[in-house]
């Protein structure tokens, strides 16, 4: 993959992502959007109150009673003919989806995070087959070889320029009606794209689409997309693979239509995807459909630390309000998941799997937060992302697996000792204070501080002029004060 | 007044005022001693050091639980206390019940919540509203002789999302004492601070301070208030390495400074921050 290197670390990353225009100029228009139609979608509400603690308990339920209901959604999608596969890491996933397409050429796919997750196109591209992505989004990220930055738009970090440079590289060149310089318009360029996958759907053997719920009652899959081409996948194609993590079930109709109801506010703000599918069983004997239940990391999450996090329904409203992510854009995060959820996430999901550079890469997301708690805020399942983020530093903490970690370590260590000791931290301090007022050299700042070089690289170190603490100063008075009646 | 005046408090001054800006703290107890029914100064207990906010964002649980349990002991014998920071009062109001609960402590940890209060919170409800010391021509407001600088305001996270009220509380406060406020545009989001964040992630960090300066900038005021001193150490860092035009201030200070009497608080004139 090109834009995701195997080792930067996230600090790297971003700071390569703040220096990169386009980037930049993508984000902060498509950033805006995304805030002022998910207001817009709940201002217009008269109970989004109501609405978002329905959705929540619809997710605490699903994800409490886990297993039972991923049982009862197997019996249930049995009994239509549907075919069940568990599959317990990426790898058997892969394996499931690989000899369910063996002998076949062409694959069409809509939006599945979860092949992403497992990296289905790069094994599939390893078989005969061709595989095309039919969201949109994911068709750029597809052809620009990289991975998505946004769970929900996939192709957010590129503009219209870049996209229109990718699809004449990629379709021929041919698609332009006017000068080769113009960039076209977005319409035109839809069309374009409609055009070519249009016909990859037509002779399309096999669909592959991921799921937004699995409706254990039901046993059927739910889908929402906006572009119709999940249905395309699943139609068309005389096979149909639903990818889906564990995770993304419910209990029933009405948990699910809970869950509905806030999903494309918090992620578009549209009350409701243009299409809502259902897939079961079809009852047509020449069509087969197989969902493969992915865990991959997500039933070691089930009821310790990190269970609430099993609760997100991948809106991307905690990315789009994130005010990191709306600067370095998802790729900075050196995975498929990213923004807070992301930085709970990889990092638990990395650890299920056997990559020991992702593993790296994404160790230290959670401590890539000012915890200015805004993703808590608009999480519409109320999953507490920063205490999450807590959590898994303080696992850091207790065992440091980087110098960074030992060094964090060793710096709480020696604060608990001088906090232990008042008397001793006082002397520190005066000291220290000295010390500052010494090297501004009467002026009320330091433009270079050793062991806080990331603040003085950019940023002037306000220091304290009378090179007296608060309580210092206040003690002095006081003597003053009794000495004087 | 909706609630009878604790007779007493104390101040927890918060690491980062207690020993880079002074002058904070001493506002702070200026503004105290002034809410006081018998003009009592408040406590300012001399074994404090910080209130483990530090420890708890790095991971460090079990440092900060002890560093909890200093603060509580160290502030039982108070009705309030006061803190001229949205995120340490949020730590004390939000986080110590958190971290202790389940232990024997997590009792005390509530009580130790529920008494705490960020300064404007407290200054709101107790700050008398009409000053009859004094035979001021305006009224009832506490408008003093000078005349106001125009003012931006900065809503920390803490105080946003940990204190909720603070943001409402602050800005009734300098009405109250005749400032007039020019609002920022997007003023929930963060400034980029985080603490140890803006150390370890100076790029992204600076970028989001640059983002926030850039609004504050566009309100037309020149100076930069707000409750919480960390987020005015990092604007005010990178304001004055860019250069800019603005001066950052700590509310209780220009509270202070609009009190023409008890300009004795602040024996030397006050800078702005970094200055």
């Amino acid at each position: 993959m090109r834009s995701v290197s195997s080792t930067k670390s996230f600090h790297d990353a971003a700071a390569e992502a703040l220096q990169n225009p386009s980037l930049r100029a993508a984000l902060d228009k498509a950033g805006a959007g995304f805030l002022t139609t998910r207001s817009r979608a709940f201002a217009s509400l008269e109970n989004a109150r109501a609405l978002t603690d329905a959705a929540q308990q619809a997710r605490t339920r699903a994800v409490d009673g886990m297993a039972d209901l991923l049982l009862l959604f197997e019996e249930r999608a049995r009994a239509q003919g549907v075919s069940v596969h568990w599959a317990e890491t990426a790898e058997q996933a892969r394996e499931t989806v690989l000899a369910l397409c063996a002998g076949k050429r062409r694959i069409v796919k809509g939006k599945s995070m979860a092949s992403e997750e497992i990296e289905l196109n790069k094994a599939l591209s390893r078989t005969s087959a061709e595989v095309i992505e039919t969201d949109l989004g994911e068709y750029i990220v597809q052809l620009a070889e990289e991975i998505p930055s946004h769970i929900i738009a996939p192709a957010v970090h590129k503009t219209r320029a870049q996209i229109d440079a990718l699809f004449r590289h990629h379709h021929g060149g041919k698609g332009g009606e006017s000068s080769q310089n113009r960039v076209r318009s977005s319409q035109a360029l839809v069309e374009e794209a409609r055009r070519v996958i249009r016909q990859k759907f037509l002779h399309a053997e096999i669909g592959i689409t991921g799921a937004n719920m699995l409706i254990a009652e039901r046993g059927a899959a739910l889908l929402l997309t906006n572009e119709g081409n999940g249905d395309l996948s699943a139609v068309m194609a005389q096979r149909h693979i639903v990818l889906a993590g564990i995770e993304r079930i419910v209990a029933n109709d009405r948990d699910a239509a809970a869950v509905l109801r806030v999903l494309a506010r918090s992620a578009t703000g549209q009350s409701l995807g243009t299409y809502v599918s259902l897939y079961g069983g079809t009852g047509d004997a020449h069509k087969d459909t197989h969902v493969v239940l992915l865990d991959n990391g997500r039933s070691a999450m089930h009821g310790g630390a990190w269970h609430d996090m099993l609760r997100c329904i991948r809106c991307g409203a905690c990315l789009n309000h994130c005010p990191v992510y709306t600067k370095v854009g998802g790729h900075a995060y050196g995975w498929v998941y990213s923004g807070p959820m992301g930085k709970v996430l990889s990092p638990l999901l990395a650890e299920a799997g056997t990559d020991a550079r992702l593993k790296r890469r994404v160790a230290a997301l959670p401590h890539a937060s000012s915890f200015c708690g805004r993703c808590v805020e608009v999480c519409p399942v109320g999953i507490p992302l920063t205490s999450l983020m807590r959590k898994l530093r303080n696992r850091h903490f207790e065992r440091p697996e980087s110098i960074g970690g030992w060094k964090t370590k060793l710096g709480c260590l020696c604060l608990r000792f001088l906090f232990a000791y008042p008397r001793l931290y006082r002397v520190f301090l005066a000291l220290a204070l000295r010390l500052l007022k010494t090297a501004a050299r009467g002026k009320g700042h330091v433009a270079f501080l050793p062991g806080l070089g990331g603040w003085t690289k950019t940023r002037d170190f306000p220091i304290n002029r009378r090179a007296r603490s608060a309580l210092a100063l206040c003690e002095r008075a006081n003597r003053n004060a009794s000495h004087t009646p | 007044m909706t609630e009878e005046t604790p007779s007493k408090v104390a101040v927890l001054a918060t690491c980062l005022a207690d020993a880079l800006r002074p002058q904070t703290v001493l506002a702070t107890c200026t503004l105290l001693t002034r809410a006081n029914p018998d003009n009592k100064p408040p406590a300012l207990p001399k074994r404090q050091t910080c209130c483990g906010q530090i420890l708890y964002n790095a991971g460090d649980r079990k440092g900060a639980a002890l560093q909890a349990l200093r603060v509580i002991d160290l502030f039982e014998p108070f009705q309030a206390v006061v803190v001229p920071s949205g995120s340490c009062a949020g730590m004390l109001k939000r986080h110590y019940p958190h971290l202790l609960a389940g232990t024997p402590h997590a009792r005390r940890a509530e009580a130790c919540a529920k008494k705490s209060w960020e300064l404007t919170e407290f200054l709101h409800l107790h700050l008398p509203r009409k000053d009859s010391s004094r035979n001021s021509s305006q009224g009832s407001s506490h408008a003093s002789l000078k005349d106001p600088p125009p003012l931006t305001w900065h809503d920390s996270c803490s105080c946003l999302r940990e204190c909720n009220g603070s943001a409402a509380c602050a800005r009734s406060l300098l009405a109250r004492y005749g400032f007039r406020l020019h609002e920022a545009r997007e003023r929930e989001v963060c400034c980029g601070f985080g603490g140890k964040f803006s150390v370890a992630n100076s790029a992204v960090s600076t970028s989001m301070a640059d983002d926030k300066l850039a609004r504050l900038e566009q309100s037309g005021a020149k100076v930069v208030s707000s409750c919480d001193l960390g987020c005015l150490l990092h604007l005010a860092g990178r304001a004055r390495r860019r250069t800019l035009p603005l001066s950052f201030f700590h509310i209780a200070e220009l509270l202070v400074e609009q009190e023409s009497p008890h300009r004795d608080a602040l024996p030397q004139e006050l800078l702005p921050i970094g200055a």
